[in-house]
């Protein structure tokens, strides 16, 4: 496995993030609505800023709650990614955030996948 | 409805989105409490949540401090297997009815319209009035066991 290379956040919403070869890992923490969607929001636009990555895997196994908001700012990001063909990947979906992207039929554009080693081969 | 409990709640607040997540909360420790399941349960707090959110961005553009007021009021005892929890949600914005704008096809990677999809969705029952003094008044209702189709 790649070494990783920690990237300083700032952030309460993305508390950790770190490079591993070409993709970045970022731990989402607490649930995300309305009030906090912005500061996640600046907060993958600040780890993507000098480059997107070829992956940019979301830690949301410390989410257990988000709502459209929330999914907006993961479609941006999805947007941005596709544009240098890069992919997003979801890891460790908790259910309540798992349903709401099966309602917005995201399910299956997202990369889903259990966890980290398995977002890195995707 | 005789057996079963009312049990209502009726909150000021303003157009903040400090306020969703305890609103959230409270709807759905009260939806819990009259024997909702768990999926419903988290049915109708994402409902809530987006349908403050919906007021906050649309009905405010996200002007803070303008007011809004939700009343909630649930018919159950935690046993019965029937019973309702109806959510009304005031503004005082512009008084335009999202559900009478045109739909547009949803393209997944467009944002926007998934808060009312949920409502749609989710809940038995969702309407829109006018008041004659200004604003929008959303009712939702939601029923155990749920009425499909």
């Amino acid at each position: 496995m790649s070494e990783s290379q920690t990237i300083e956040t700032n952030s309460t919403v993305v508390p950790t993030a770190r490079r591993v070869g070409e993709s970045i890992v970022a731990v989402v923490k607490g649930d995300v609505d309305l009030k906090t969607s912005p500061m996640l929001r600046t907060a993958l636009l600040a780890l993507i800023k000098d480059k997107i990555p070829e992956r940019l895997i979301l830690d949301l196994s410390s989410t257990s709650y988000m709502d459209s908001s929330a999914i907006a700012v993961l479609v941006e990001m999805l947007q941005k990614a596709r544009k240098v063909q890069g992919k997003v990947c979801l890891i460790q979906l908790q259910p309540r955030v798992k349903g709401l992207l099966e309602i917005a039929r995201l399910d299956s554009i997202f990369v889903i996948a259990k966890d980290e080693a398995e977002a890195l081969k995707k | 409805m005789s057996a079963a409990a009312v049990k209502n709640y009726h909150l000021k607040f303003d157009s903040d989105p400090i306020h969703i997540k305890g609103i959230r909360l409270a709807c759905e420790e009260l939806a819990r409490e009259v024997g909702f399941d768990d999926k419903a349960v988290d049915e109708l707090g994402l409902c809530v949540n987006e349908a403050i959110a919906n007021v906050v961005e649309h009905a405010y553009n996200f002007e803070l401090g303008r007011p809004v007021e939700i009343w909630v009021e649930a018919r159950g005892d935690g046993k019965v297997k029937e019973g309702e929890l109806r959510i009304r949600l005031r503004d005082w914005g512009p008084g335009i009815d999202p559900s009478k704008l045109p739909v547009k096809p949803k393209d997944p990677l467009v944002p926007g319209g998934l808060g009312l999809i949920c409502m749609r969705e989710m809940m038995d029952s969702m309407e829109y009035a006018a008041p004659a003094e200004g604003g929008m008044l959303l009712t939702l209702v939601r029923r155990f066991p749920r009425r499909r189709g």
